[in-house]
């Protein structure tokens, strides 16, 4: 993926963490480390082939619904990408939402486009800090939650409404898409008392996760966005397989609270969570999509 | 033959009249999964006791069973074979859902070949058997009397109640897979049958059906125009995940394993009997790789990586992607009572009696009916098949047969996916940056497939030791050997006294590498049997056999699945890993990499073209209308298909000429058939406005130079350059492979700012360039090599050809 796709990451936004653990020896052959009542292991070393692998890590430190239960948001910003890769393989897809969730990104440094971008760029630490924090800033500006259709198996992304994210839209669209949308055609809904712009339209389906295979997401396809009522062509395909094929998948951190990755083509992004205190109450802790063979205890 | 064929047809005339008279009450107005009883009791057949009793036994008098390959099979043999051509061990899953979605953009579209309409040229086009046991809708005796009650396909045994549970939220758990009723003959305790998942048949032999609970009617019937049996809204839309057809397709091993028994040709072959049928024999025709790549794109990288193989091969490492393009042979699996093993330490899983209370699970564990355990160890065994092209797989008989099940996706979300390598992942510090091994203990504890498997498999290896020859004279009606001589001397005129003349040239010549017998060369009888009448020489050594001195195209023997902290480590011996480095191939060739095991010529009449890649020969081809004919430098034509004997040994004679006279090969390289294009920004419209590139392959280019490149490397390379110019560092000259890979790109870009466009392009000069730094296999020339035997005078080239023709 390359810098322009990083630019339409913008409305998504970003957010550095910074450590708030306590490391221990094991006994098992593998360090760890407790985050809020859930145990992480901390890789053997760099590279790929030193990360423990996700069917031994949930067999060895499997994590209960119980032990979620206190998890926020927050919490989840503070994660660094391995550590939200372990927690987002010990959980289940849970039900497929219904109703409008308010988003948060964590935009790490070290996964997803953040080691992407470290890849190219020289070890200039405090420059790179402060141009994810930019990112983050105007993302989370623009960038409010997703609104779930569950019945008609679709959702659309809730977009601040008003005139800064209208005329940033309208640019991005023209930048990127050479188009000059009408912003009046975007469907609007109100969550609350506050309007939003609703825009990019995707399906919603149960399907695989591409980071762990042992069950299944709850898939957000923006691929097919175009087949999807109140599409506007303009701004909204650049989501779909004629602009960058974004693909979200989310599973349940505990009720109300969900966990999610993005993709571009295929390529891992960013991380995102989703919160709504109604689904919060209501405590479904119901399975919509395949939970495996690997009992979750 | 012919009593044989009119009895089958009677059988299926009785068939279709008691389906008539009891469907007399049937609506008029057929929905989907409304059929009466096929193939199924009725009394029809008389469960064979000898076989087994109960449900699963109801068919044990049809044809299937009675087939030349299940005659005189023991209990555990014939239960075997049912695996071999029916368990999918619910690899449905990976082909619905991990091929397509993983892939991205990239379904595999079993409807294409599948689909009824079909039925009646699937071999030419697709090399595939249709499934003697199922019918056309419509057609006289077929239980189904329009595609709309089939979504289209043919109706198959079993399909009355499978069509039932299509689209029933419960069809996962509640149809009740005819797998369930498999007994297990000594009545231990295993894992449930119904974890092998037979389902259906999807009209072709190990091709699987399985009743889709996701289906949606209405929006099927939405995007279908009002059509139960029309895919056409589906094909147009299948890389939407949303919409799901109503059926998940599994894949048997059997599925890259039958094919027409070379001795019993069929009369018509898009209708073969069962008897015209081995499970065991291997899809020489089959369009494997393009049945992968059905789905996909032309000009996506997966398809001209995948889609461009000849029938009859396939690169199963293209979904555990080790980055070589290697597309090998289906291998004949005959004799292997006879085939050479081997003594190799292996540090494997082996049964034990019971694992002592509070063992370590990472070394000793039992299934959860207690009945089976194991015990992880390193050992010498003495009994290790060389199993793979390059040897690989060696870990034992039982080891090898379940690899393939994993690899061709069963448990593949459970113990396989998590393993492979994430092509778009370019952080070494990311998840599945590279590949991880396959762990057999986490598999067996947390997939109940692996286990039915396990706990069953010793009866499909049982089925498949016993697979016997497929003889040139009993295809001829001879009742031995030496009565085909004359007809191999006087009809095919190659002169009297050429077959025993042959028979000392081979022993001179090839039967240092293709014999298993250990006397003298002079003496051995390679024709020779034991008192059962099998095959006394498997006539291949199975050595392990340096690459550089077979001289055969490389890339396949560069395969590096099976190294240590590779997918397939658990399937290596120590012996195989620990193998010195081959020098002097166009690739790395450590830990196990660089040779070719000298392979059995067993009925080598019957299996031409040769090589491990069917490159040294005429090429071979269906009908055109998939349009999966190979671009190949030095090869204009195809030969089409032909399965009858007369066929076979023409095309053997052929590339026996073109084996022993090396100056005849054409250099054959295959080629892109279309440009490839890589978009790495948003695609724009009408390529107006706006920054997004496309990378773009043009067609032409040498397949091997795309398929082994390590992209990887080369963008760490040009990262690594940028970052030391920004810097401000100097790029040493020891770094003058990140220069050159710099260097290539910005000439590129260069190029495209030139050509006022959006394209960058790497055509075949600039990825030869690449490649002398970032390819796994630069080796281009897929028929050279294996040049023993040139050196022959003429007469002594016809006598050899006489001779192998009766191996």
């Amino acid at each position: 993926m390359n810098f322009i796709s990083i630019a339409i990451l913008m409305m998504f936004g970003t957010g550095f963490v910074s450590g708030f653990v306590s490391v221990a020896m094991a006994q098992q052959p593998w360090q760890t480390k407790q985050i809020k009542g859930v145990t992480f292991v901390i890789p053997k070393g760099s590279g790929y082939a030193n990360k423990i692998d996700f069917a031994e890590l949930e067999r060895r430190y499997p994590v209960s619904k119980e032990a979620l239960k206190a998890w926020t948001q927050e919490d989840i910003a503070k994660l660094g990408q391995e550590d939200l890769d372990q927690l987002y393989a010990r959980l289940t897809a849970g039900p497929i939402p219904d109703g409008a969730f308010f988003g948060d990104i964590v935009f790490t440094k070290d996964g997803g486009f953040g080691s992407m971008f470290s890849q190219f760029t020289p070890n200039w630490d405090t420059g790179k800090a402060a141009f994810f924090k930019a990112l983050d800033v105007f993302g989370q500006s623009m960038w409010k939650g997703k609104h779930f259709y569950r019945q008609e198996g679709i959702l659309r992304n809730l977009i601040a409404d008003g005139v800064m994210q209208t005329t940033a839209i309208r640019g991005i669209a023209q930048f990127l898409l050479g188009a000059k949308p009408d912003m009046s055609k975007v469907p609007r809904s109100k969550v609350g008392n506050t309007q939003y712009m609703e825009m990019f339209p995707a399906k919603l389906f149960c399907g695989q996760s591409l980071l762990d295979s042992r069950r299944e997401s709850i898939i957000i396809d923006y691929a097919y966005g175009d087949n999807v009522s109140n599409y506007v062509p303009e701004v909204d395909r650049l989501a779909t397989r004629e602009g960058v094929a974004v693909r979200d998948e989310i599973r349940m951190v505990r009720p109300g609270l969900y966990l999610g990755r993005a993709y571009m083509r295929q390529a891992f992004g960013l991380i995102f969570s989703l919160y709504n205190a109604q689904a919060a109450q209501a405590g479904d802790e119901s399975e919509s999509c395949w939970t495996g063979t690997q009992p979750r205890k | 033959m012919r009593l044989l064929r009119a009895r089958a047809w009677a059988t299926l005339a009785i068939c279709a009249l008691t389906v008539v008279i009891g469907s007399c009450n049937s609506p008029t107005v057929y929905e989907p999964g409304q059929s009466t009883a096929y193939l199924s009791g009725s009394g029809r057949r008389q469960p064979a006791s000898t076989v087994c009793t109960g449900d699963y036994c109801k068919d044990s008098s049809h044809a299937y069973y009675q087939a030349p390959e299940a005659r005189g099979l023991k209990t555990t043999e014939v239960l075997g074979r049912d695996m071999w051509i029916k368990a999918t061990a619910g690899n449905d899953r990976y082909h619905a859902y991990t091929f397509s979605q993983r892939a991205g953009d990239h379904a595999m579209n079993f409807w294409r070949f599948l689909k009824g309409k079909n039925r009646s040229s699937r071999f030419n086009d697709w090399g595939v058997m249709n499934d003697p046991d199922c019918c056309t809708p419509g057609e006289a005796g077929c239980p189904a009397t329009s595609y709309a009650q089939t979504y289209g396909m043919d109706y198959c045994p079993g399909d009355e109640e499978l069509l039932k549970w299509v689209g029933k939220k419960d069809a996962d758990t509640a149809y009740k897979d005819p797998a369930c009723d498999m007994p297990m003959p000594d009545g231990t305790s295993v894992q449930s049958a119904c974890d092998l998942k037979f389902g259906t048949s999807a009209g072709a032999v190990g091709f699987r059906k399985f009743p889709n609970p996701r289906f949606d009617r209405d929006k099927w019937m939405k995007i279908a125009g009002n059509s139960y049996e029309s895919w056409d809204g589906y094909e147009k839309q299948i890389n939407d995940g949303s919409i799901e057809p109503p059926f998940r397709f599994g894949t048997a091993c059997a599925s890259c394993h039958v094919s027409f028994d070379p001795t019993r040709p069929p009369h018509d072959v898009n209708r073969p009997m069962w008897e015209n049928l081995s499970s065991t024999v291997g899809a020489q025709y089959l369009y494997i790789s393009q049945q992968f790549a059905s789905g996909f794109k032309r000009s996506s990288i997966e398809f001209q990586m995948l889609a461009n193989s000849r029938p009859g091969t396939v690169d199963t490492s293209a979904v555990p992607n080790d980055q070589v393009h290697n597309p090998g042979t289906v291998n004949a699996i005959s004799n292997f009572t006879r085939r050479p093993t081997f003594k190799e330490p292996v540090n494997t899983w082996r049964r034990v009696q019971s694992c002592q209370a509070g063992s370590n699970e990472d070394v000793c564990t039992c299934n959860p009916q207690g009945s089976r355990c194991y015990n992880k160890s390193l050992k010498q065994e003495d009994e290790i098949l060389h199993v793979l092209k390059g040897g690989e797989d060696s870990v034992g008989k039982e080891g090898a047969v379940l690899r393939v099940y994993i690899n061709i996706g069963a448990c593949a979300e459970q113990c396989w996916l998590n393993h492979l390598t994430d092509l778009r992942q370019i952080d070494p510090n990311g998840r599945n940056f590279g590949q991880t091994p396959f762990d057999i203990g986490q598999c067996r504890r947390d997939c109940p497939a692996f286990r039915a498997l396990e706990d069953r498999v010793e009866m499909e290896r049982d089925f498949l030791l016993q697979a016997g020859t497929f003889d040139l004279y009993k295809a001829k009606g001879y009742a031995t050997a030496d009565e085909l001589v004359p007809y191999i001397e006087g009809e095919r005129n190659y002169g009297a006294g050429a077959v025993a003349r042959g028979r000392r040239v081979y022993a001179q010549t090839c039967a240092r590498c293709h014999s298993s017998q250990k006397d003298s060369l002079e003496n051995r009888d390679f024709l020779a049997k034991d008192g059962r009448g099998k095959r006394l020489d498997w006539l291949g050594s199975d050595e392990r056999i340096k690459a550089d001195e077979v001289g055969t195209y490389e890339c396949r023997a560069l395969h590096s699945n099976h190294m240590k902290g590779h997918v397939w480590e658990q399937y290596g011996s120590e012996d195989q890993q620990a193998l010195a480095e081959v020098k002097n191939l166009s690739g790395p060739a450590t830990g196990g990499r660089g040779h070719y095991r000298a392979i059995s010529l067993l009925n080598v009449w019957a299996y031409a073209p040769f090589m491990h890649n069917n490159a040294v020969g005429p090429e071979v081809c269906g009908h055109s209308q998939h349009g999966f004919f190979l671009k190949v430098t030095g090869a204009d034509t195809c030969t089409e298909f032909d399965p009858s004997i007369e066929g076979r040994l023409s095309l053997f004679e052929k590339s026996m000429d073109v084996l022993l006279n090396p100056a005849k090969r054409g250099k054959k390289m295959t080629l892109t058939d279309s440009d490839i294009r890589i978009p790495v920004g948003p695609r724009l419209f009408d390529g107006k406005g706006g920054p997004g590139i496309t990378i773009v392959i043009p067609k032409g280019v040498t397949v091997s130079r795309v398929g082994s490149f390590r992209h990887k490397d080369f963008v760490a390379d040009i990262a690594a350059y940028i970052k030391d110019r920004l810097s401000m560092g100097q790029v040493k000259a020891s770094e003058s492979q990140k220069k050159m890979a710099y260097e290539v790109i910005a000439q590129a870009v260069k190029d495209m700012r030139a050509a006022q466009n959006q394209e960058i392009v790497l055509n075949e000069a600039l990825l030869k360039k690449l490649g002398s730094a970032y390819s796994n296999c630069t080796d281009t020339i897929e028929d050279k090599g294996h040049t023993f035997g040139a050196e022959l005078d003429e007469r002594s080239k016809k006598d050899l050809t006489a001779f192998m023709a009766t191996l």
